[in-house]
């Protein structure tokens, strides 16, 4: 399995801007030490090169409640691109305001609180971004790619890419000139670019083809080499609109939702979680 | 499960559960004249086995007993306890780790669980033993500790409780027993369709199942989507990829701890070193 495969030889290697950042690799080259002497690995002995993309993902969203759902989504995307030799920074995270007027949208300190919880233990790359939600109007998400677009170029360097983490339901709604303004769903295309998580097919309509098949037989061809799909074999459909259901009922959502914001909805009554007898003791 | 409230409350209870127990209907939570603050008696009281290989555990093997205990309760009908027994290993499936690490591994999973527990008789039989057995083995036990009105329930997902129909899989007498002394609970995901195919497929469980059968089969149907395979998490492991949030976080660690499926052979790529940011 190729990786991600330093070079020893420095001024061999083609030059370009990108390997400027890499100057101080030496952790990276720690690393790479480490696997030579691991005879398993199928990296080749003794070259490691410097990845050919560096990467920040947003993933916007409610988080109404965060669920395992969301969750698998960076770790996907980070599996995806470091086998593709593409380096994954980080991941953001950015809740959607208040002022998006969905009926059950919980307040945003809420469901911050909620992400902060989940991933806890996972803080080296995940990051739970308030920016957006603390501004006085809802953002669309161009907007909020362009906010942290500049400070990432300030933390990483100018040839940082930031694409958007989504599943194929927003894509689906970026082709629909009725939910989208086809300027804008232009604008997130081309300025930043969409990676796609999807199932291969879907459960909620009856169709022949694969979801990807289907939103790319849509999608205008200037927008295609945009978007990259990600399909995921072990797919979870969870949809926050039936996990809130599930705790309005008063039944477990455990597994399905962190362990640490379970506690956190119970703690607030958040979902109305106390209406009924919890069948949860 | 006694009731706290006062003597009226508890008489009006009573009556209510006792007029249930007349019914030849089942529970329908919807007709119940009792309001839904005033607490009631269970009608019964039983004990769940989930068996399995738990190779590895993973989260829809947990998320099968809240969705079974959920369901009982909503009927009235108090889970005691959940039973984990994973298969012992001479049950001779390929890939199946040695029993004592995948009792390790449900044991991470459920640390500190309330209500349920791994057990590992089944495991340390030097044969493979028939589900009719352990339930057998398990119902004494349930008997010394519960008393001998708990009944134990089988708990399953619908691809077991299918192969009842199969000629080679199980003994018939096994499965009458089963039927009539323990019952089925049995789980039915909602599961993507193969690739390229539309439609989510909840097929009936009990289409063709003699009468005996269908009477005491229980179906309990998942409100997720879940296309977990274990097959699945072992390729995902032994690439280097994330199984984070599909097997339980303890069962993780104890994986990459004992080097399990393979998952020591390449790269784990989550632990491959992020970039510092330039401040």
């Amino acid at each position: 399995m190729s990786i991600f495969i330093v070079n020893d030889y420095a001024d061999a290697f083609p030059r370009n801007k990108i390997e400027k950042s890499y100057a101080n690799a030496k952790h990276l080259r720690e690393f790479a030490d480490q696997l030579q002497r691991n005879d398993n690995t199928q990296l080749s002995s003794n070259t490691i090169s410097f990845p050919i993309r560096r990467l920040v993902l947003l993933l916007a969203g409610s988080f109404n409640p965060v669920t395992i759902g969301h969750l698998r989504m960076p770790e996907i995307a980070r599996d995806y691109y470091r086998l593709h030799s593409i380096q994954l920074l980080e991941v953001i995270i950015s809740p959607v305001n208040e002022f998006y007027n969905k009926t059950s949208l919980t307040p945003a300190t809420h469901r911050i609180e909620m992400l902060r919880a989940a991933i806890y233990n996972d803080n080296k790359w995940l990051s739970v971004d308030t920016w957006e939600a603390e501004q006085p109007f809802w953002t669309p998400v161009n907007l909020v790619l362009d906010h942290h677009y500049k400070i990432i170029k300030q933390k990483y360097g100018e040839d940082t890419e930031l694409r958007l983490l989504t599943g194929s339901d927003l894509v689906q709604e970026m082709l629909n000139p009725t939910k989208w303004s086809p300027k804008v769903a232009n604008y997130i295309m081309t300025t930043y670019g969409i990676t796609c998580i999807t199932r291969l097919s879907d459960t909620e309509v009856n169709r022949d083809d694969s979801i990807i098949e289907y939103i790319t037989k849509e999608m205008p061809n200037q927008w295609k080499q945009h978007v990259e799909f990600i399909v995921d074999t072990m797919t979870n459909d969870i949809s926050s609109t039936k996990v809130r259901a599930q705790i309005a009922e008063g039944y477990s959502v455990k597994y399905i939702v962190p362990d640490a914001v379970i506690a956190i909805i119970y703690y607030y009554g958040l979902y109305n979680s106390t209406a009924p007898i919890s069948l949860v003791t | 499960m006694a009731s706290t409230k006062s003597d009226e409350t508890l008489h009006d209870a009573e009556k209510a559960v006792e007029a249930r127990q007349h019914e030849s209907a089942p529970f329908d939570q919807e007709q119940c004249q009792i309001p839904r603050d005033k607490f009631s008696p269970p009608i019964k009281r039983i004990v769940i086995l989930l068996t399995g290989s738990f190779n590895p555990v993973t989260i829809a093997h947990l998320h099968m007993l809240e969705l079974a205990r959920d369901f009982y309760h909503n009927r009235s009908i108090q889970v005691l306890e959940g039973i984990v027994s994973p298969v012992s290993d001479s049950y001779g499936k390929a890939g199946l780790v040695k029993a004592n690490y995948r009792i390790e591994m449900l044991q991470a999973a459920l640390k500190g669980d309330k209500w349920r527990r791994v057990d590992s008789w089944e495991a340390e039989q030097p044969t493979w033993t028939r589900t009719k057995l352990a339930l057998d083995h398990h119902q004494e036990i349930v008997n010394q500790k519960y008393g001998e009105n708990t009944q134990l329930r089988y708990l399953s997902g619908a691809d077991v409780v299918r192969s009842m129909l199969k000629a080679d899989v199980w003994l018939p007498q096994d499965i009458d027993d089963i039927m009539t002394k323990y019952g089925v609970a049995c789980i039915t995901r909602l599961s993507a369709p193969e690739s390229g195919k539309g439609g989510a497929t909840t097929p009936d469980v009990k289409e063709g199942m003699p009468d005996l059968w269908k009477q005491n089969i229980e179906v309990i149907q998942d409100w997720v989507v879940n296309d977990i395979s274990a097959t699945n998490i072992r390729k995902q492991l032994a690439n280097g990829c994330s199984v984070k949030y599909i097997v339980p976080d303890g069962a993780i660690e104890v994986i990459r701890q004992h080097g399990l499926y393979k998952s020591n052979e390449s790269v784990c790529l989550a632990d491959w070193p992020c970039e510092k940011s330039k401040d």
